[in-house]
């Protein structure tokens, strides 16, 4: 009962002048729950994120080729040199699309440490 | 089987793409451009409306110690503050408005996907790219503006051998340009992949008569899970959007 009337806010301002340990101690279980919140926020995005993760390596990968194809395609339509910069950039495309995975792989290894 | 199915019910077999259908509800022609208002355009609309109404609402009767609505309010915008913090750092809180928006947008936007006959706004790519080319194009702006033409040196790895620049340069640029494409692909593919396996699960409930419950609890755990992915994805684009802006206000080599 007297926890319900501290939750009152005429009630809660008067215990709080009275008694200042009160709210020194407010404080602490409210920083102790604050951290766990942020602890239980990152196992909960790797473990949903099985299928998400292997659909983001996935577009990573097709994207840079897609960017890089475009981007061959685009520069030998205007210098009319084709294919010679669409094979390059398919080449060069497929390499960021490596390098997007190792980036994608990179960010996502402290929490599998963890585990 | 599939066609079988289809065939044999007609109008009424499993079609598990109408409800992405764009429909126009106000034909506007605007010279040789449709600006029809589409059920899209409304959905947005209600998207928008119903985040004011609920951040004007929950920031009304401000108290101190908070109603529902305004703790729910105060707790979207110290998780997004949080976000924005640890991923860009003090000097990005001046980016905090925009970051706020677009998750808010995001979000609302696929929760109100969620309510059947609804509409889920990103479930298109066109939107999501839109927002993504919107993100990127603002965010190279941004590095060019703070850094000059320093920002190209983002392209170059720290401690990369001369030799190897012209062919590593093109690989960096290529993976920059990636950014705004695997950007909105990932929530435009969550959505719809969502929604269409809900509609495809949803359907077998009906054809499979009274077996159908078997779907029909499994629908359940699904709805459930849609609705995080729905949390998710919208949480994604946000951090994403974050680290992006840090990439361009600091720089940070790979």
């Amino acid at each position: 009962m007297t926890g319900m009337k501290r939750i009152h806010p005429s009630a809660g301002i008067e215990t709080t002048f009275n008694d200042p340990s009160d709210l020194e101690d407010l404080r602490r279980r409210l920083d102790k729950k604050r951290t766990q919140s942020e602890d239980g926020e990152s196992p909960k995005r790797g473990g949903a994120g099985s299928l998400g993760l292997g659909l983001r390596i996935a577009t990573d990968l097709i994207a840079a080729l897609v960017v890089g194809v475009a981007l061959g395609w685009g520069i030998d339509w205007v210098f009319g040199t084709s294919p010679v910069f669409f094979i390059i950039f398919f080449f060069l495309g497929m390499a960021a699309g490596v390098l997007n995975v190792y980036r994608t792989g990179q960010a996502i290894q402290p929490p599998s440490d963890d585990n | 089987m599939a066609s079988e199915g289809a065939d044999g019910h007609g109008s009424k077999g499993i079609d598990p793409m109408h409800q992405f259908e764009v429909k126009s509800l106000v034909d506007i022609q605007l010279g040789p451009v449709d600006a029809s208002f589409t059920n899209a355009s409304l959905w947005m609309v209600i998207v928008v409306v119903t985040i004011c109404a609920f951040m004007l609402l929950s920031t009304s009767r401000r108290a101190l110690i908070p109603s529902r609505l305004q703790s729910l309010a105060e707790m979207s915008y110290e998780f997004i503050a949080n976000m924005v913090r640890d991923n860009v750092g003090k000097d990005g809180m001046g980016y905090f408005p925009f970051i706020f928006s677009l998750f808010m947008f995001v979000l609302f936007a696929n929760m109100l996907g969620m309510i059947p006959w609804s509409f889920t706004v990103t479930s298109h790519i066109i939107v999501t790219f839109a927002m993504a080319l919107f993100i990127f194009i603002g965010v190279t702006l941004l590095g060019f503006i703070k850094h000059g033409l320093g920002f190209i040196g983002f392209f170059v790895p720290s401690g990369l051998p001369v030799a190897l620049v012209p062919v590593l340069f093109p690989i960096e640029v290529i993976s920059y340009l990636t950014r705004p494409i695997s950007l909105s692909v990932r929530l435009f593919a969550n959505m719809l992949a969502g929604h269409t396996m809900l509609k495809v699960f949803a359907s077998f409930v009906g054809l499979m008569g009274i077996w159908g419950v078997a779907p029909l609890v499994f629908m359940v755990g699904l709805t459930g899970l849609e609705f995080l992915v729905a949390f998710l994805q919208a949480y994604v684009f946000a951090i994403l959007t974050c680290i992006y802006l840090n990439d361009a206000l600091h720089m940070h080599s790979h």
